[in-house]
């Protein structure tokens, strides 16, 4: 591409399209010209606002060929022209040249901007359509520092809120650019939406394996890793404010029981509730759980999985999403080979992901899980493998099983920063991936 | 000395006029009633800040004495002057059933020149809106058609109205009203919970005969619910109830065809659906509830007759239909060049391994099954029939050692067979299957 392409060069037509996108489209002819590759580019794209103000502003932008597209003349996003303000109208002078980096996303994390209608068909949609694949944003020094926009047409449009790597990192005048590979997620505020948690805790024995790498750097058993997120979870919660939405915290072995509310109910959270729900986490331990009655020879996830869908099913609230989110270091699951479960029947409760899938397609229960437990840790603890020490290792296929079957997100935290980043984000509002 | 000059005995009086029982709204009006009621007035003690009363034909007039002047009795002389008039507010909109202040229209009343007025007690509404019915449009409750109650309530879920008799209340949520369907929706009890309280039944029996108009339908809870894995082992399949989970063994191939192309669609997260299990698969699913076991092509060919069914199963199951028939004829294709690319390849192992007289006793290979691996190639199980005469323990061997071999070496497992598929005493012969299984990979 040459380094500088101006409105004086090519004329421009506004290219329709029903969402927005930083989009330039260049005949082959006119990207050979101006040395467009045929893959696309990401390039800067500057103009003379309308409106008074800065001299000129810029745009991250991409460049694409479109063989469609008739010769000597390039067409830009209609929605991408009303938003920078370069209408038909004003006679628009404009340039495009190459961007100072480009920094391909992998992870990010969005807020939808308007109140929430119907969150499903915002999911469809954004799945459907593929919204943001090839979208690119410039880093601009007047951005606060917790929301970036993202606009998608029509006044509709996202809050870029976190990404990896992460924008505080990277200079100004950065593109950003989101490729078909960048894992998105979307986070509904629990200011816009309402969300009937219900958390599943595994209290099992192997839980008390100490591979929990706490903040300190210092090996802490799985359970107190759990306090610690549910901590920040109910922190953050308490601080982001919320709808009324009902919650309740079980834990489970071999059975289950309640320990938050003690009887088997969900509650509505209120700040009083939460200080009295953190005064409580001292109890997640082994003399605590004795006194719950918990059984903690077994790890039945299926048990803990049925009873919180019995709460959820009772006291979900009209409107209220159903969310579970499953702390656990697995259980004894091994993954089927189809030719030999293929046509068989089972109770729906015999294989944990199984239930799962049924939960969301019956009741629509998302369930998020978290993996707690190290397994490298526990190997290089203990080289000669017994039983025993087989049964600590955590289950991580069974748990993304059962996120994927619920269209929840499975979580791999074996640490304390990533749980900490993972429960502060839950705490905030519900997140789908997308 | 001097004369100290009286005032004229004065009183400012307030006329109340809204029981006088006479619409007096103006001045002239006034003027021409007030020598009959002066005259009434003589002899009457005033008191300021009290009120007295004069019976008239038609109602009571209250004067309100605000100021008194020299005068304690009113006589002939005393000047009465009316400081203000109290009267009955002149009504726009009265109630077209009772005459009162009617301050609600009809919401269903047509005429927008001269709107249905309605007062309190004459209106009816819907709980917790904002609208008003007349008697003569009283909304009627929507539970089934031909209704005839008065609607009072709309349903938090599906928003429609219902009367008295249709209303459920949302347990632990005392703002929300449910209708009848809705709660059953939500709410209805498991059919299988016999003992103590049942549980919610949000599983749905989905077993249905072509023949059937609706499927069993069974509200099933988590412990009395059956899973039909017809997607993959670790999926939500199809939910049976106990008594059709038995019915399903003596169910023909067609209505186990049906149950699956009318069932909904397994949704595999982030916006993925499978609708309809891979050709390999769902032989293996129907075959598994059969005595008598379809091959490949057999099933095609069930498949392909249902097609003058399929209309009358709706949109869905004919789009399924259509994707099954797809896929199918797609797997036939791939079964064929699969034979063609492996009978060489086998040939040439049995060459290697027996020599050139035994490999060519193998004339064909057939695809009987296919399974499909995450991130390997489709494991293919293929079917050699040799000619009547010769002897197939050459090709496999003891315990099967050389056609373990061949399996492991072409990622395939072969079953010979000889010739006719009739052995020995004259049984069908499955033919020869090595006791090792497919590698195990992970899911198909």
């Amino acid at each position: 591409m040459r380094d500088v392409l101006c409105s004086a060069d090519i004329a421009h037509i506004e290219h329709s399209s029903p969402y927005l996108r930083e989009e330039m489209r260049f005949a082959p002819l006119d990207a050979m010209r101006f040395g467009v590759p045929s893959t696309g580019e990401y390039g800067l794209f500057g103009f003379d606002p309308p409106s008074p103000g800065p001299e000129f502003e810029a745009r991250a932008i991409r460049l694409v060929v479109d063989p469609t597209l008739p010769a000597g003349k390039v067409a830009i996003n209609v929605h991408f022209l009303r938003e920078t303000g370069l209408t038909a109208a004003v006679r628009p002078a404009w340039w495009v040249k190459r961007g100072a980096s480009i920094v391909f996303l992998t992870e990010a994390l969005l807020e939808a901007r308007l109140e929430r209608g119907d969150i499903e068909a915002q999911l469809r949609e954004l799945r459907r359509e593929k919204l943001l694949w090839n979208r690119c944003l410039l880093i601009d020094g007047h951005w606060s520092t917790e929301r970036r926009p993202l606009a998608i047409g029509e006044g509709r449009g996202f809050d870029l809120l976190t990404s990896s790597p992460a924008i505080e990192q990277l200079p100004n005048q950065t593109i950003l650019a989101f490729t078909k590979e960048t894992k998105l997620r979307l986070l509904v505020p629990h200011r816009k939406s309402g969300a009937d948690m219900v958390i599943v805790i595994d209290a099992s024995k192997s839980m008390d394996e100490p591979d929990y790498v706490n903040h300190d750097n210092q090996y802490r058993s799985r359970l107190e890793g759990v306090r610690q997120a549910l901590n920040i979870l109910l922190q953050s919660r308490s601080e982001a404010g919320s709808r009324v939405a009902r919650f309740a915290i079980l834990v489970f072995g071999r059975n289950v029981q309640m320990f938050h509310p003690r009887q088997p109910e969900m509650v509505e959270v209120q700040e009083p509730q939460l200080a009295a729900i953190r005064d409580r986490l001292h109890i997640l331990n082994e003399g605590g759980l004795r006194t719950l009655n918990l059984d903690r020879t077994g790890t039945d996830i299926s048990a803990g999985l049925r009873t919180a869908a019995a709460l959820l099913d009772s006291y979900n609230q009209t409107g209220n999403e159903k969310m579970m989110i499953l702390l656990s270091d697995g259980a004894e699951w091994t993954h089927a080979r189809d030719e030999e479960a293929e046509g068989t029947i089972i109770s729906t409760s015999e294989d944990a992901a199984v239930l799962a899938g049924s939960l969301y397609a019956d009741s629509h229960i998302r369930i998020h899980t978290v993996g707690i437990g190290n397994e490298q840790l526990v190997r290089r603890r203990n080289p000669n493998m017994n039983f025993n020490v087989r049964a600590l290792l955590p289950n991580r296929e069974l748990l993304e099983k059962i996120s994927l079957n619920t269209d929840g997100i499975f979580f791999d935290s074996p640490d304390a920063q990533s749980l900490a980043r993972l429960f502060d984000e839950l705490g905030k509002g519900a997140i789908y991936e997308i | 000395m001097f004369d100290q000059a009286v005032a004229a005995p004065t009183i400012d009086v307030i006329c109340d006029l809204r029981q006088a029982g006479r619409d007096v709204d103006n001045l002239a009006e006034l003027q021409r009633i007030w020598p009959d009621l002066a005259r009434l007035l003589v002899g009457r003690t005033a008191i300021a800040g009290q009120s007295f009363s004069i019976t008239l034909t038609r109602g009571v007039l209250l004067l309100w004495v605000v100021r008194v002047v020299n005068a304690v009795t009113i006589d002939r002389t005393t000047t009465v002057n009316i400081i203000d008039v109290i009267r009955n507010p002149a009504m726009l909109y009265t109630c077209i059933h009772c005459g009162l202040y009617g301050p609600f229209r009809c919401e269903q009343s047509t005429d927008r020149e001269t709107p249905e007025r309605l007062c309190g007690r004459c209106t009816h509404f819907i709980k917790d809106e904002l609208k008003a019915y007349c008697r003569n449009h009283l909304p009627r409750c929507r539970c089934q058609p031909g209704c005839r109650e008065t609607a009072s309530f709309r349903c938090t879920r599906c928003r429609r109205i219902y009367g008295t008799h249709a209303h459920r209340a949302y347990p632990h949520e005392a703002l929300a009203d449910l209708c009848q369907s809705c709660h059953l929706y939500l709410f209805e009890p498991c059919a299988d919970c016999l003992f103590g309280t049942p549980k919610t039944g949000k599983s749905r029996c989905i077993f249905k005969l072509r023949t059937d108009a609706r499927a069993c339908d069974r509200p099933l809870c988590i412990a009395h619910s059956l899973q039909w894995r017809v997607w993959g082992p670790h999926y939500r399949g199809l939910t049976l109830c106990q008594a059709h989970h038995r019915a399903l063994m003596q169910t023909g191939a067609l209505d186990l065809l049906h149950m699956i192309l009318t069932a909904p669609a397994l949704e595999l997260g982030r916006g993925r659906v499978r609708r309809v299990p891979r050709p390999f698969s769902l032989r293996r699913v129907v075959n598994r509830h059969l005595q008598k076991p379809y091959s490949f092509e057999e099933l095609h060919r069930i498949i392909v007759s249902l097609k003058p069914e399929v209309a009358q199963w709706g949109r869905r199951a004919g789009d399924n239909y259509q994707e099954l028939i797809n896929r199918f004829n797609q797997a036939l294709t791939e079964n064929g060049q699969a034979e063609a690319r492996l009978l060489p390849q086998i040939k040439a192992w049995y060459e290697r391994r027996l020599g050139r007289r035994a490999a060519e006793q193998i004339q064909t290979v057939k695809v009987i099954d296919c399974f499909f691996r995450p991130d390997s190639p489709p494991h293919y199980k293929l079917r050699a029939e040799l000619p009547a005469q010769v002897n197939r323990w050459q090709f496999i061997q003891t315990g099967g050692r050389i056609i373990e071999q061949l399996g492991r070496d072409l990622n395939i497992t072969l079953e010979i067979v000889a010739g006719g598929g009739q052995v020995g005493r004259g049984e069908p012969l499955a033919g020869w299957s090595p006791s090792r299984r497919p590698p195990n990979n992970g899911t198909g």
